[in-house]
């Protein structure tokens, strides 16, 4: 690249080196490949409860495991002046209370999600559950998720907690 | 007539001109940008998640010398934090202010465990109220585990 003074005086000529920038580029990229943990498992949007400092964190994430998650929807909670229902979800199968096969049977549901979940046990050596609710949950809206659990003779589950007392930065989708 | 300068190699083998190769470096380097600035607004951190063991009661048949379990009773208060209430003890209130931990439930629960002649080992039924929030069910739940009681069991309450 050559730079003509203003007075015209001579020609300098300028160069930028590249190759160092793409270096450094390339290691960023592959620093923050690999610090990151692509999350396999479900990951709805939700609020876990906060401050319980005996939570154990797994070494290794199980992406396998059956999850059971409660949780509001996110796009059904930006509606004014409506609160959003409470959604169950095994693995990725979702089970909604406010839908037309449980408006009318509303016993159906704890079946449905025992059926579910045993279903999805039963592929596994182990009958562990993870259970990720929404902290604002109430007890009666989760309680329906440890019924069906009881149905589905499942019995160790683990519930989902972050240690420390400050919620963390955001929730959700996987990088 | 003379070759032009970027002529290929004659068939004698001699070298007339030269082509430069180049590697275009700039669509190159504004590609790894977009990349990087691709993952970077993309992605979303969430923080490491632990977990409380539990495990749900098995249906077995009751023996004459099956324990009590001792009951821990939780009730959400409209004007914030939660009353606890272990065994027939007066009721006391946790969580008041954003933040407070529910250690003195455990402070609590070691006294009369004492005073019951109870051990970890011995049952404690947990029992939130249907309107108790799932964070402080937790947080209770996580007492009783630090105290070294497993097991615990989860009433079913009704709506």
């Amino acid at each position: 690249m050559k730079v003509t003074s203003i007075l015209g005086y001579g020609k300098g000529e300028v160069s930028l080196n590249l190759t160092a920038m793409i270096d450094v580029v390339f290691i960023l990229i592959t620093f923050f490949m690999l610090i990151f943990r692509s999350i396999g498992q479900e990951n709805y949007k939700l609020s876990l409860p906060t401050g319980c400092p005996a939570a154990v964190i797994p070494e290794q994430q199980d992406d396998s495991g059956v999850t059971v998650s409660v949780f509001r929807p996110t796009q059904a909670s930006e509606t004014a002046g409506q609160a959003a229902p409470v959604v169950y979800a095994v693995r990725r199968e979702i089970f909604d209370p406010t839908s037309e096969a449980y408006r009318d049977q509303p016993g159906d549901l704890v079946a449905d999600m025992a059926d579910q979940i045993a279903r999805q046990v039963g592929r596994r050596s182990d009958d562990l559950v993870h259970l990720r609710a929404d902290k604002d949950m109430t007890y009666g809206q989760v309680q329906q998720v440890l019924l069906a659990l009881s149905r589905a003779r499942v019995k160790t589950v683990q519930l989902a907690a972050y240690r420390e007392q400050s919620s963390p930065p955001s929730e959700g989708s996987s990088p | 007539m003379n070759a032009p300068a970027n002529t290929l190699r004659s068939l004698t083998g001699r070298r007339r001109g030269r082509t430069p190769l180049r590697l275009a470096i700039v669509p190159m380097i504004d590609i790894v940008f977009l990349l990087l600035v691709f993952f970077l607004v993309t992605a979303s951190f969430r923080g490491q998640e632990g977990f409380l063991p539990a495990e749900l009661p098995r249906r077995v048949e009751a023996s004459l010398a099956e324990l009590e379990p001792l009951e821990v009773r939780l009730a959400c208060q409209p004007q914030g934090g939660t009353l606890v209430q272990i065994g027939g003890d007066a009721a006391f209130l946790v969580g008041r202010q954003p933040g407070e931990s529910f250690d003195i439930l455990g402070v609590r629960l070691v006294e009369v465990l004492a005073s019951q002649g109870r051990t970890t080992r011995d049952p404690v039924k947990l029992i939130p109220e249907a309107g108790t929030k799932w964070e402080q069910v937790v947080q209770a739940y996580d007492v009783l585990w630090r105290r070294g009681l497993s097991n615990v069991i989860f009433a079913i309450v009704e709506e």
